[in-house]
């Protein structure tokens, strides 16, 4: 912490005869080092010389002492307090040359008399009486002198903390800055934050000698008080270096105390931490801009709020450090009311602003929060606003913000640029309500193509398939469509798709429609369409690829500003460092003549890759549920569970049927039978009565003898309760709506020759994330034709897009000129936004598709003006058709590339 | 609100007024235009602490800042403990709009805003919308009015 001191203060005078002296450093704020400067070169090495200035000094601040003890009516004049300050000043260094000379921490002579005379007590006693402005400086000298107390002691010897009579005053001490008035009776505000600076820093140092000696921590937690801790929270939020101390302190102490569950309970219990922790978030979001600057890819702010930017950035990220190192309890406390003071009271609201424009920078304010804050309990929170939270209207948060895709502004922009860091999480929750849960539902994948996914003749046929979609104006481009460009796609994708199989191996379930079966769902049978997952699924947020700080590197990153005895107790996840896509490998010359993987002619009859012991029950589960009634074979039978617990030992490919195998009596069959919810046309009742009865009978002849009677009427019972009756979980089935993501998404592709670049640039960023997903459902989604024509795949409006780009490319004039200035813009685009972002954290997504995202969308950079404008002279229609025509042409080239070679790579998923 | 030919629209943050947030509040004034800071007419500590605010407001925030007392809870006056004279010579003393009101009842809601929009100076800075800080509220919220 020396850097602090460093820094705080400025250089050290030289000396003065007079006393005046003093004075200049208790203003200035020059160290206490001058004093030591000027007595510790003579009298370094004789105790016996320190003992005896001591006992001058000491007389004359106990003569001091003395005349208002014996006169309350007299009046301290400045002198008066100069002269004790000064001489306690000097009592207190050579107690520190005393200290620190001992090889062992005896109780030398000096520090008797401290003891004995209660020296401390006394001066505290006298200063409370001073006049208000005699009362500020004394504080800011007293604070000093337990500043070198604390931080001129040597390690090995023990603080003199521990000492009641140098720690009491210490305690009263406090208590006199916590008292509100104080605050408020200070005039003038040099003073005060000069006091504030000195106090937190005292603080701050105290909190370092913690670290260094955990013993400390219970002389300051104990009967019922956790002083240091306590007095640092009003400062927490504190402007310049006193907020930053005060952070870093209490860092510190919570560090330390973070295996101690009686001090985290403590801490939310019974201080306030938590809750001002949350709501200075919501302070420092008030500050920010209304408005974001730039066309929502590209994002400034002006000058003026740069700094209330780098503090809501720095807010962030302090709040996950602290999640990081604190005890549990006390993360979790946070985290709730990180949920409840910051993300419902403030985020959620700006969403519902009918202010357009704002609700773009709070996308982009939200993103800062997804893309900074990597600690799981935090993202938990963030996710739970996102797939639970609703509008009056009853919208959840996420289609709020997947509304906004549409119009082509800014916000627009800003809208697909948030839901891609929500993607780039990899949590499995987020990617149930904004795809799998629809798809699952809806999708038209037979079981079949489901099993071929992975397989090197799909994906070698579908590869081609994109790249024939490559407008046949763009072939004669080199620099866009190319053999090496596509090559490094191959690389890139491979990275990435490796990362994102990485971030999907904590997922619960594979999406490959074969183990689809039981969800766990709480009960939330009010509401049918409510996203309540229950989010203990581990989210694998925190490999995430870093956050982009543009500006403050994350200070807590590395652990470095905790001191080197300290191991984080929980190391947070390190971002995923993947090996630089900038060293393209000459070696993907294997691919050089990009030959097709030749075709797998596997025997692609094999109905299901699940395993081929189907159990009976399933079976007869796939008999009731109506859906082979009508269906083939091929069917995806999935049922909602409403008990907890699957088959762990089922076999690991049969449908996860939790009960049916197992149900050995009849009470509880008809319990399970009652409970069944029978999608859409209902097989005949007859059918349904006579499994019942087949089903009954095995059970009869395994043993169990049921009179026949009550039987049949709970076989009617059962066959009449037939209707929806309300498990514990939600229906799929009840779930008639397609992922309005996935439909935007299609949407945005189709007026790709309408959208402007920046809508176009996130757009395709978004589809690059969203397509290295391994699941074969999203998989088939995404690249395979349907056979249903009703149903927009991507392949054929891909092929639409390319024949209209082709088609207009003839009609315009000197179409490759506008090919060139459209490359020219993305380049010059692509630099601008690199250079404003001051990406000091390696960002890999960003580097990977430097090929094709120019310009891929960043935090707000500080406050850099725009620099280069797009001419914004007025377009004739002609013009603006060309240029966009260009642009898309552009666009559409790398995503065929990008997609065909991600579909190859799809073959390398095992 | 609507005033004359202009449109005003406040972007309103309402702090937590307990004393634990009370460093906080700096944040939220700072920047802004307007600030009301809101007693309880039947709590006569209410009174005192919002004098406090005021005193803050006036030594902290912009010099240019509009400044209105508002005295809440009108609807039930026959509890009331601060008189509106004694409120009301306090605000002329310090050159503040006062104005007793009832969230409950909606009274002078609408009037206090149009105030504060009429002693606005024209043209809002940085280009900005207005904000107003409300003090000594309990909740936090955001809302944004804009006349139709």
């Amino acid at each position: 912490m020396r850097r602090w001191l460093e820094k705080i203060t400025s250089p050290l005078k030289p000396q003065e005869p007079s006393s005046d002296w003093v004075r200049d450093e208790l203003y200035s704020g020059t160290p206490t080092a001058v004093s030591r400067k000027r007595w510790s070169s003579a009298y370094a090495s004789d105790p016996n010389e320190w003992e005896r200035l001591f006992e001058t000094k000491w007389t004359v601040v106990g003569d001091i002492l003395e005349r208002k003890l014996g006169d309350p009516e007299h009046k301290v004049v400045y002198d008066e307090l100069m002269a004790l300050l000064e001489n306690m000043t000097n009592m207190c260094t050579l107690l520190m040359l005393e200290a620190n000379s001992q090889p062992e921490p005896i109780i030398g002579p000096i520090l008797d008399k401290f003891f004995t005379e209660q020296i401390l007590e006394r001066v505290l006693d006298w200063a409370i009486q001073l006049t208000d402005s005699l009362k500020s400086i004394c504080q800011l000298a007293i604070i000093r002198i337990f500043d070198m107390i604390v931080s001129d002691s040597h390690s090995q010897n023990h603080c003199l903390l521990v000492h009641k009579p140098i720690l009491n005053p210490l305690f009263r001490l406090c208590e006199w800055f916590q008292r509100a008035d104080w605050r408020v009776t200070i005039t003038e505000n040099k003073k005060t934050s000069e006091a504030e600076k000195m106090f937190v820093l005292l603080l701050n140092q105290i909190c370092t000698k913690l670290v260094e000696d955990r013993t400390l921590l219970h002389f300051f937690f104990h009967s019922d008080q956790f002083v240091v801790f306590t007095e640092l929270i009003p400062f927490l939020y504190s402007i310049g270096d006193t907020g930053q101390l005060a952070r870093d302190a209490v860092l510190l102490i919570l560090s330390v105390s973070a295996e101690d569950q009686t001090i985290a309970e403590y801490v939310t219990e019974r201080t306030s931490f938590c809750q001002v922790l949350t709501t200075g978030l919501s302070a420092c979001f008030s500050q920010l801009p209304r408005r974001i600057l730039g066309d929502g890819g590209e994002r400034l702010v002006e000058d003026a709020y740069r700094d209330f930017l780098a503090d809501f950035h720095s807010a962030l990220l302090f709040c996950n450090a602290i999640a990081q190192t604190a005890h549990p309890d006390v993360a979790e406390n946070i985290s709730s009311y990180f949920y409840t003071g910051f993300l419902t009271n403030v985020i959620k609201p700006a969403f519902l602003q009918n202010d357009r424009e704002y609700i773009g920078a709070s996308m982009v304010y939200l993103q800062m929060c997804i893309e900074t804050i990597d600690e799981p309990v935090l993202v938990k929170s963030i996710v739970r606003m996102i797939i639970t939270e609703r509008d009056d209207n009853g919208t959840l948060f996420f289609e709020i913000i997947i509304s906004y895709v549409k119009g082509g502004d800014k916000t627009s922009v800003t809208a697909l640029s948030l839901i891609d860091s929500l993607l780039k999480l990899a949590c499995e929750d987020v990617m149930l309500a904004l795809v799998f849960r629809p798809l699952l539902t809806n999708h038209s994948a037979t079981k079949k193509q489901l099993s071929v996914i992975y397989k090197a003749e799909r994906c070698g046929r579908l590869s081609q398939a994109y790249l024939d979609c490559i407008p046949v104006c763009m072939h004669r481009f080199q620099k866009i469509v190319s053999l090496s460009l596509l090559s490094s796609y191959m690389h890139s994708t491979r990275i990435r798709m490796t990362a994102r199989a990485v971030q999907c191996r904590g997922w619960q379930w594979r999406y490959d429609g074969v183990v689809a079966g039981s969800f766990v769902l709480p009960a939330e049978s009010d509401d049918d369409a409510t996203c309540h997952v229950s989010i203990s699924r581990k989210s694998s947020a925190g490999q995430s690829p870093v956050s982009m700080a543009p500006y403050t590197m994350n200070r807590y990153a590395d652990g470095s500003h905790l001191p080197p005895s300290i191991s984080i107790s929980k190391p947070g996840p390190q971002p995923t460092t993947n090996s630089s896509p900038n060293n393209v490998h000459a070696d993907l010359d294997e691919d050089g003549d990009f030959i097709l993987p030749p075709i797998d002619m596997e025997d692609v009859s094999e109905e299901m890759t699940a395993s081929k012991v189907m159990t009976q029950s399933t079976i007869d589960y796939m008999h009731i549920s109506g859906l082979d009634g009508s269906e083939s074979d091929d069917a995806l039978p999935i049922r909602v569970e409403e008990s907890s617990e699957t088959d762990t030992d089922a076999p690991k490919s049969t449908f996860v049927l939790s009960g049916w195998r197992d149900v050995q009596d009849m009470e509880t069959f008809c319990q399970i039978l009652a409970k069944q919810e029978v999608k859409g046309e209902r097989p005949p009742i007859e059918q349904i009565e006579q499994f019942i009865t087949e089903k009954y009978e095995s059970l009869i002849s395994g043993g169990i003898e049921k009179a026949k009677e009550p039987t049949e009427k709970k076989v009617h019972s059962a066959r009449t309760t037939n209707r929806l009756v309300v498990t514990g979980g939600f229906s799929i089935f009840n779930f008639p709506e397609r992922s309005k993501l996935l439909a935007t998404i299609l949407e945005g592709v189709e007026t790709l020759c309408e959208n402007e670049l920046p809508f176009n640039t996130e757009l395709l960023s978004l589809i690059a994330d969203l397509a290295t997903y391994p699941q074969p459902l999203l998989a088939f989604y995404l690249f395979d034709p349907k056979e249903d024509s009703s149903e927009k795949h991507l392949l054929s409006i891909l092929q639409s897009v390319q024949t209209r780009i082709d088609v207009m490319a003839e009609g315009i004039e000197d179409f490759d000129a506008w090919v060139e200035k459209g490359l020219e813009t993305l380049a010059a685009r692509a630099v601008r936004i690199k250079h404003e972002s001051m990406t000091t954290a390696v960002s890999q997504k960003t580097r990977d598709d430097s090929t094709l995202l120019y310009g891929k969308s960043t935090m707000p950079p500080p406050g850099r003006r725009l620099l280069i404008r797009e001419p914004s002279h007025q377009e004739t229609l002609d013009d603006q058709t060309a240029r966009r025509t260009a642009l898309a042409a552009i666009m559409l080239s790398h995503l065929c590339q990008m997609l065909a070679s991600i579909v190859l790579q799809q073959s390398l998923i095992n | 609100v609507c005033l004359d030919d202009a449109t005003i629209k406040f972007e309103i943050w309402d702090t937590a007024g307990q004393e634990r947030y009370h460093s906080l509040a700096p944040m939220y004034y700072r920047g802004a235009q307007a600030a009301i800071v809101v007693y309880d007419i039947t709590n006569q500590e209410s009174f005192q602490k919002a004098k406090n605010w005021v005193k803050e407001l006036q030594r902290q925030a912009s010099p240019n800042i509009v400044m209105a007392l508002a005295g809440n809870k009108a609807d039930v006056a026959n509890k009331r403990t601060v008189e509106y004279e004694e409120a009301n010579a306090y605000a002329e003393d310090n050159a503040l709009l006062f104005m007793e009101t009832s969230a409950k009842t909606s009274m002078n809601v609408n009037d206090i805003f149009m105030a504060i929009a009429k002693k606005l100076p024209i043209g809002p800075a940085h280009g900005e919308p207005t904000g107003t800080v409300d003090m000594n509220q309990p909740q936090q919220q955001q809302k944004g009015s804009c006349c139709k």
